[in-house]
């Protein structure tokens, strides 16, 4: 049996003070994830899933849904209020993270230090918005070389190769890569990020609504290049969109959330065929209308 | 070859330090006595204090005299003092409600109980060169007492404290509670014995405050007022006077009288707060210092507030930028220690510099 | 000699104690050692401690300052230097505070000194076991160049968070083909922190690294001290293909001593612009 990369257990997390009702009176049901006690937002509540190697999640809902929340936990942006992280770390990583054991050890356990290495050898991220993952100051191939140098790459040629051959695999004209992001178009800031995210052949990658900042033509080749590298790497993925459309080209698997909670999960192709809750249905038939 | 020669630096100080002192009398007027700066100058005199973190009339009076009246070098002069004494204790709190006042007003109400106290002030004066002040002496001194007591008018006499306008409002549930603003813990922090890690409590941070540079905290909570900001505040009550001072006495547990101090003390009044479902309230900012100094008191009070705003948009709102900026004595000597000899690290640039246009 | 003989003698001397031995109130250099140690234990990061005000002026060396007067005893045999120099202005300063004091001998000779207290340089000859070299420290934080934010860069140490300076140091190749850093040259600690060696020249790093004395650092106005406790290892930072490198002087040989193997300082002669170079540590270029 293949055993999951990734496994989380009830992630919950809460914005606000809290109380001892937050969780039963928000949700789906009640549709809203603010506390009428308290008036703490429930972001995201028992969210559980396992993923596969190689495999492609998606996490569809609208906003205010959780789905970012969930990407933050799992990047360690945020604390978890609940719920556990577990990871099955291949031994070549290992070594990475100074030969520590983390099988069986809840991730959101670990000191802000070991975190920080999880983040640097074993996580890639792509945000919605260029500048929460790029430094518009800095070079592209700077921004590249950031990730390596956190991955303790320490030899700037061997960088500049690895970043050369990463923009060229994202589509970004070679001889920019001395210029900073801040010049380039949304679309090219975006496949910037990608190879930023991709440098250090990371074991999970994680896109939150990738292209819902830019224009459909963009969107489409980005996508495109999504899809491409995804065939190539083959690195798990978790992507966080609202749009059906990016769900239903990148993802094998997808969970619909909504206020905070899981409504529907299962195999991409299924839920678009043949949503079971009515939420789905409504996302459906009006992603297709 | 410049001021750093190898041999005879010794001297050449000694010697500059001659000068400074010959600059400050050459010109043959009345040695200025020290009492004089304390009395005549007092507003002076509060503002070393405060900066100087130290309440000792006659030592600052003696700092302004050394200094020849450069008030960041008098302040620095009185705190560098303060480092040689022992910290022998700390007070019992002192209850501003008490204050023996000798001036309060409020902007937010046109009469409050008590009343308006303008008390001394030129606030509403033109601000004209008085040309009389030029041929004053000891006698025109007495005449100008003896003047103001002449005609006086039946008064009563003023209580020994006024009710807190504040109270007022938060009675009515109108204002922030106390302990709404009591950022982390309780217990007093104390920066001069430890040093300011962020995010501060807001005692560090009014005690920063309390002994920073009153043009320093003018110019952040100007920013602040001005539009790099929201604070928009309201002088709920100004109070200038004396507080009593106490210990606690380590054999009888009692308090015990040490002396009195004369402070200022301003809170403004804030914008509303919608705080997770309570019904909104007003916001409170802080200022107390040392002596008559009102600019910084309300200066002070506007940046604690300021300093509140969960997401800091403007540099007087950000804890740091603000705490950290200040200090005029910290300041100022960062300031001036450019003008020490740093040949070692300009070589060490100008070396880079070469390498990178051989490269060029 | 203890204090109350020392005080005894003070006033046998005429001079009138108005201040306690070493300036600082007893308490005060308690805490400071105290934070020394902790400093000692932990090398390179960077321990808070209720910096005092000095009567010199903030950024003129006070952390240097109160490192000295914390640890000095009646019969420390002091030398302080400023850019190498044992006469520079400030170093004259600080020498003639601590004596008046302390009444504590001082020195320009390396060898002689117990203590010694810099700014700017470590003296050419080596330190031996037992000697205390205190730095003066204007920013204690090496990645205040790249992070403004005292709470940002304590998260970063607190993570061994480094790499915005080492893309700090990939801009300037890409930029310059040459990391630009002239002093205050980062170095690991240990392989743990990243530490500000205070603004000596990257000819002063190599000496950190191993050393036989007890490397202290004073950051007044920011309120932090440091340490390199003996045989530590301190690496300045560097890439595999950019290498670290001390100043180059192209072979010059000092104007007065002759020595070709010190730390220069450039001068300029005359309004012609031409240069003559002499030892910045003076006590060593009057050595033979």
């Amino acid at each position: 049996m293949v055993k999951p990369v990734l496994r989380a257990v009830g992630l919950t997390k809460r914005h606000g003070n809290g109380c001892s009702r937050c969780y039963e009176l928000t949700g789906p049901l009640f549709d809203r994830n603010v506390c009428p006690d308290c008036h703490s937002v429930v972001a995201c509540h028992n969210i559980s899933f396992e993923l596969f190697p190689q495999e492609v999640l998606g996490i569809v809902g609208e906003s205010g849904s959780g789905k970012s929340t969930v990407i933050q936990l799992l990047n360690f942006n945020l604390e978890a209020d609940g719920g556990e992280l577990y990871a099955d770390i291949p031994n070549g990583n290992q070594s990475k993270l100074f030969g520590q054991n983390l099988e069986g050890k809840n991730l959101f356990s670990l000191n802000s230090f070991r975190k920080r290495q999880l983040r640097n050898f074993i996580i890639g991220v792509v945000h919605q918005h260029p500048h929460l993952g790029l430094r518009m100051n800095v070079s592209a191939g700077g921004n590249i070389a950031e990730r390596l140098l956190m991955a303790e790459w320490r030899h700037v040629g061997r960088m500049r190769e690895r970043s050369a051959e990463l923009l060229k695999k994202t589509e970004v004209p070679i001889d920019r890569m001395d210029e900073p992001p801040r010049n380039f178009s949304g679309g090219m800031q975006q496949r910037v990020q990608i190879a930023k995210a991709l440098s250090n052949e990371p074991m999970l990658l994680l896109l939150d609504e990738v292209t819902s900042g830019l224009d459909v033509s963009v969107q489409a080749r980005v996508l495109d290049l999504i899809r491409n590298l995804q065939h190539d790497l083959k690195v798990t993925t978790i992507v966080v969109s609202h749009d059906l459309g990016v769900i239903r080209m990148l993802t094998s698997r997808t969970m619909v959330m909504k206020n905070g909670q899981i409504v529907e999960s299962g195999l991409t192709d299924q839920i678009l065929e043949d949503p079971q809750h009515p939420y789905t249905q409504l996302l459906v038939t009006s992603a297709l209308s | 070859m410049g001021y750093v020669a190898v041999k005879g630096g010794q001297e050449a100080i000694e010697n500059a330090f001659r000068f400074f002192r010959y600059n400050q009398i050459r010109q043959g007027s009345e040695p200025i006595q020290v009492e004089q700066i304390r009395d005549q100058l007092h507003l002076l005199i509060d503002r070393i204090m405060s900066e100087g973190s130290l309440y000792a009339p006659d030592l600052a009076a003696l700092a302004v005299k050394q200094a020849a009246g450069d008030t960041l070098e008098a302040s620095f002069i009185l705190r560098a003092y303060r480092t040689t004494l022992p910290r022998l204790g700390y007070s019992l709190p002192l209850d501003t409600a008490r204050m023996r006042v000798i001036r309060r007003i409020s902007a937010a109400f046109q009469d409050i109980p008590g009343g308006q106290i303008l008390g001394p002030t030129p606030d509403y004066t033109l601000r004209l060169l008085n040309f009389d002040l030029i041929n004053e002496d000891s006698q025109t001194y007495q005449e100008h007492i003896a003047d103001l007591f002449q005609d006086l008018p039946e008064y009563d006499e003023l209580p020994q404290t006024f009710p807190k306008v504040m109270e007022i409002l938060r009675r009515d549930n109108l204002l922030i509670g106390r302990n709404a603003q009591v950022v982390g813990s309780t217990k007093s922090f104390d920066i001069t014995r430890e040093s300011i890690t962020f995010p501060a409590p807001r005692s560090a941070a009014l005690q920063a405050m309390a002994m920073g540079e009153t043009g320093g905290l003018l110019a952040l909570a100007y920013s602040n007022m001005r539009g790099y900001g929201m604070v928009h505040p309201t002088v709920g009550e100004l109070r200038v006077g004396y507080l009593e001072v106490n210990v606690k006495n380590p054999y009888t547990q009692q308090p015990e009288k040490i002396g009195e101090i004369e402070v200022t003390e301003a809170e403004i009044i804030s914008q509303a707060k919608h705080k997770d479902g309570n019904r909104p309230q007003f916001t409170l900012g802080y200022g107390l210092c040392f002596g008559h100094n009102e600019t910084k008191a309300i200066s002070m009070a506007v940046l604690d507030r300021a300093m509140q705003s969960e997401e800091p948009q403007s540099p007087s709102e950000d804890q740091e930028f603000v705490l950290l900026h200040i200090d005029g004595i910290e300041s100022m000597g960062f300031c001036n220690h450019y003008k020490l000899p740093h040949y070692v690290t300009f070589q060490s640039q100008l070396d880079r510099l070469r390498k990178a246009q051989e490269k060029a | 000699m203890n204090l109350s003989t020392w005080l005894q003698q003070q006033e046998k001397n005429g001079h009138q104690a108005y201040y306690t031995f070493a300036f600082i109130d007893e308490g005060a250099k308690r805490e400071i050692r105290r934070k020394t140690l902790k400093a000692i234990a932990i090398p390179g990061y960077q321990v808070p401690f209720g910096s005092r005000d000095m009567p010199i002026a903030r950024g003129w060396g006070t952390g240097g300052l109160q490192l000295t007067l914390a640890l000095i005893g009646p019969e420390d045999i002091l030398k302080v230097i400023d850019q190498g120099a044992d006469d520079s202005v400030n170093a004259v300063n600080i020498k003639k505070f601590v004596s008046q004091v302390t009444g504590v001998r001082l020195t320009n000779q390396v060898q002689e000194a117990t203590l010694i207290q810099t700014r700017h340089r470590i003296p050419e000859e080596p330190l031996r076991e037992g000697q205390i070299l205190v730095f003066q420290v204007p920013i204690p934080e090496p990645l205040r160049a790249v992070e403004p934010s005292e709470r940002e860069t304590r998260r970063m140490h607190g993570e061994a968070d480094y790499s915005r300076m080492w893309l700090h140091l990939y801009e300037n190749i890409v930029q310059f083909k040459e990391i630009m850093i002239g002093s205050r040259y980062p170095v690991m600690v240990h392989n743990r922190f990243m530490m500000d060696p205070s603004p000596i020249p990257r000819w002063d790093n190599p000496r950190l690294h191993m050393a036989e004395g007890l490397y202290l650092f004073g950051a007044g106005r920011e309120k932090r001290i440091y340490a390199v406790p003996p045989y530590t290892s301190v690496k300045s930072i560097e890439f595999e293909d950019y290498k670290f490198r001390v100043e180059d002087f192209g072979g010059v040989a000092c104007s007065r001593c002759g020595r070709t193997n010190t730390f220069l300082n450039e001068i300029i002669d005359d309004e012609s612009g031409k240069r003559t170079f002499i030892c910045s540590d003076t006590a060593f270029c009057s050595k033979l």
